[in-house]
């Protein structure tokens, strides 16, 4: 079973991602939110009472507030630790190359992908996890 | 002469004579001319050497030469040898130092020459003087010329150097202090729209006063002589500043100044401020070429504040074009990701209701339409992007794999049509891997590969598309051809403009080759086009590489 965590300040990126990722596979679980602050504490919380955690985060990077960036550097400091299976992909509008170029600076990016997420983008997200996950 | 018959011995009456004759014929001479007798003893002058002197024959006679023109301290060695020729009856020349009555130093070259009687002996000298004093300040006033022109040159140079130009203009005048040896040398500032100055820089010499801190701000109302002066002739000269107007001798007299000169400095043709001398221990008087010498480095000056006043204007405005361009790039990108944003959630839905079941074909179609649509403005979105990052970002140089560049470009492009082009890629050793701009290399590739694909001739089924690189002298040269539709030659000469498209059923916004061409000057390179209508179309680009790293 793939936990889905989908981070995306405008709604309607979420139910697209959310629609075509259950396409894929219906089983698969998405937390769905909207504002980083509040993906924050969700996966703390988790953490804390050792609950299971997301296994691919699907992020934006320009959002108001806390933006996909700091979110990425927040939960950092359990890369090693609860997160160390959890893998993160940016999913942007972005054409910024020091957007592209900052997500290289996180170990659990493993990718930046241009809106919207299609199939083919979950099924190569799904390849790549560990086999015991898909 | 009397002396002389005195102290003659018993064959003074015939040396006497002859003496007489000789003295007569030299009287008259110009040259200053003494005779001494065995002892030294000056027995005869003419006129002349009482007026080189301005000593009267009767405080000569009787005396010894270097009684009267002694100056132990620089002749030690000339008057040691001349009693060295006294005592051995010899000839001499020599040179020395010394002074008339009036004190007034001069400088005498003296032959000396022993003068024989009948039996050998050599009881008389005769000394022949020439004053050399005028050539010698000739000569001190040829290297003071010189010095000048060295410290010009010198000031020059110190100011083109522009490490620091505050440095520079304090170095400069220490070297005019060094120079002048007055008092005070300072350079001041207008401020205030003109309406004050301020003094900027201010070197003293010891035991001066210095005065910079209690005039940062001195409004010219005070001061109205001064700043009329300097506006309408450029310069103030004073060796006595109590002949100055009161309004500037209440300025003056409180620092102790007793004389002062000052030119006034121009930048741009205009009033800047001055640069000023102060003589506060004596009333000074400037040798002319001195004065020459001031107002031409006050020129100096002026040029050198001229030339920091442009740069700094220069970084100023490169530091708001920095910032423009830093806020352009921001915005653009945040327009573009705003834009893009609902395109792509539209492109999201497209693609969603696409998959839906039981769409009827018409629906189909209509939303395929929808979805090229959104495609093309996209592509147009990135167009604009590459635009401006090509206007805005500095040249770089990567080395890169030229042969992927190649590929991922025609792969991508491959992927978005829905039939197979037959492709060609011929890349010689020397060119696999190069140095030069990545991003817009991969631009324009994109671009003229992209155009290939994009007018290749759909009825045809042996369509190409071919790309061939190389590296010949420096120079890396991609030719990309292709058997499509081909440009009419009417077209030609206009594809490369912004916004141009050939036809209304042109796909794309008309900015491709544009972009093409903007990246091209950038780079320093160049583009050539051949096509010939239903034949097909090759672009070559030639761009500078750097040689691969060994």
């Amino acid at each position: 079973m793939v936990r889905f965590l989908l981070l995306d300040d405008e709604d309607i990126f979420n139910f697209l991602s959310e629609e075509v990722i259950h396409q894929v596979n219906p089983d698969y679980q998405c937390e769905v939110f909207s504002e980083s602050e509040i993906a924050l504490n969700y996966i703390s919380s988790q953490i804390q009472q050792n609950l299971p955690v997301p296994d691919v985060i699907l992020i934006d990077i320009r959002m108001p507030g806390m933006n996909g960036f700091d979110f990425l550097e927040s939960i950092q400091q359990y890369s090693e630790s609860s997160l160390k299976n959890t893998v993160a992909y940016i999913l942007s509008s972005s054409l910024d190359l020091r957007d592209h170029n900052r997500a290289g600076n996180f170990s659990m990016v493993k990718g930046f992908e241009s809106k919207p997420l299609s199939e083919e983008m979950v099924r190569d997200i799904i390849s790549n996890l560990p086999a015991k996950k898909r | 002469m009397n002396e002389a018959s005195k102290s003659g011995s018993d064959k003074g009456e015939s040396r006497h004579v002859e003496l007489k004759s000789f003295s007569e014929m030299v009287h008259r001479m110009n040259s200053p001319i003494l005779i001494t007798d065995f002892a030294g003893k000056i027995v005869w002058n003419n006129p002349a050497f009482e007026e080189m002197t301005g000593f009267p024959s009767s405080e000569i006679l009787g005396k010894h030469p270097w009684d009267l023109l002694d100056d132990p301290s620089h002749n030690a060695e000339e008057i040691e040898k001349l009693r060295k020729a006294l005592s051995h009856r010899e000839s001499a020349d020599v040179v020395l130092q010394t002074y008339r009555k009036s004190g007034e130093k001069i400088h005498l070259e003296v032959q000396l020459t022993p003068v024989a009687d009948e039996q050998g002996n050599h009881p008389n000298f005769i000394a022949v003087y020439k004053e050399i004093t005028r050539s010698l300040a000739n000569e001190e006033e040829l290297k003071y010329n010189l010095r000048q022109q060295e410290l010009i040159a010198e000031i020059a140079l110190d100011l083109n150097r522009y490490l620091d130009f505050d440095n520079s203009i304090e170095a400069v005048l220490a070297a005019l202090m060094q120079h002048t040896q007055v008092s005070r040398i300072y350079i001041f500032e207008n401020i205030d729209n003109g309406l004050a100055c301020s003094n900027t820089f201010e070197v003293c010499n010891k035991g001066i006063e210095p005065q910079i801190e209690n005039l940062k701000y001195v409004p010219y109302e005070y001061v109205p002589y001064w700043e009329k002066t300097l506006q309408e002739t450029g310069v103030i000269f004073s060796e006595d500043i109590s002949e100055l107007p009161a309004d500037v001798r209440e300025v003056l007299e409180p620092q102790e100044i007793k004389s002062i000169l000052v030119f006034s400095l121009n930048v741009n043709g205009s009033f800047f401020g001055f640069i000023g001398f102060d003589e506060c221990v004596v009333y000074k008087t400037w040798k002319k070429s001195d004065l020459e010498l001031l107002r031409a480095i006050s020129g100096i000056i002026g040029n050198a504040y001229e030339r920091e006043i442009a740069r700094k204007n220069l970084v100023e405005k490169n530091e708001e074009l920095r910032k423009i361009n830093a806020e352009m790039d921001n915005f653009v990108y945040s327009v573009s990701h705003d834009l893009r944003s609902p395109l792509l959630s539209i492109k999201g839905i497209l693609d969603l209701v696409m998959k839906s079941t039981g769409l009827e074909e018409k629906t189909k179609l209509l939303l395929g339409r929808a979805g090229d649509s959104v495609k093309r403005l996209d592509e147009t979105i990135h167009e604009i992007l590459e635009y401006s990052r090509n206007s805005r970002l500095d040249l770089s140089q990567e080395e890169f794999d030229l042969c992927r560049l190649i590929d991922e470009i025609q792969s991508d492009i491959q992927f978005g049509i829905p039939f197979k082009v037959h492709f060609e890629r011929e890349v010689s050793g020397n060119a696999a891997q190069v140095i030069s701009d990545k991003n817009r290399i991969n631009t324009l590739l994109k671009n003229i590969i992209g155009n290939a694909y994009k007018y290749l001739r759909k009825d045809n089924p042996s369509s190409f598309v071919k790309v061939q690189a190389s590296v010949e002298e420096g120079e890396l040269k991609i030719a990309v051809s292709d058997n499509g539709e081909g440009i009419a030659s009417e077209h030609l000469n206009k594809i490369f403009d912004m916004f141009y498209r050939a036809s209304k059923t042109s796909p794309g916004s008309g900015l491709g080759l544009y972009i093409c061409r903007e990246i091209i000057q950038k780079i320093k390179g160049s583009i050539d086009l051949q096509s010939k209508v239903n034949e097909g179309t090759c672009v070559t680009i030639t761009i500078p590489v750097l040689p691969e790293q060994a």
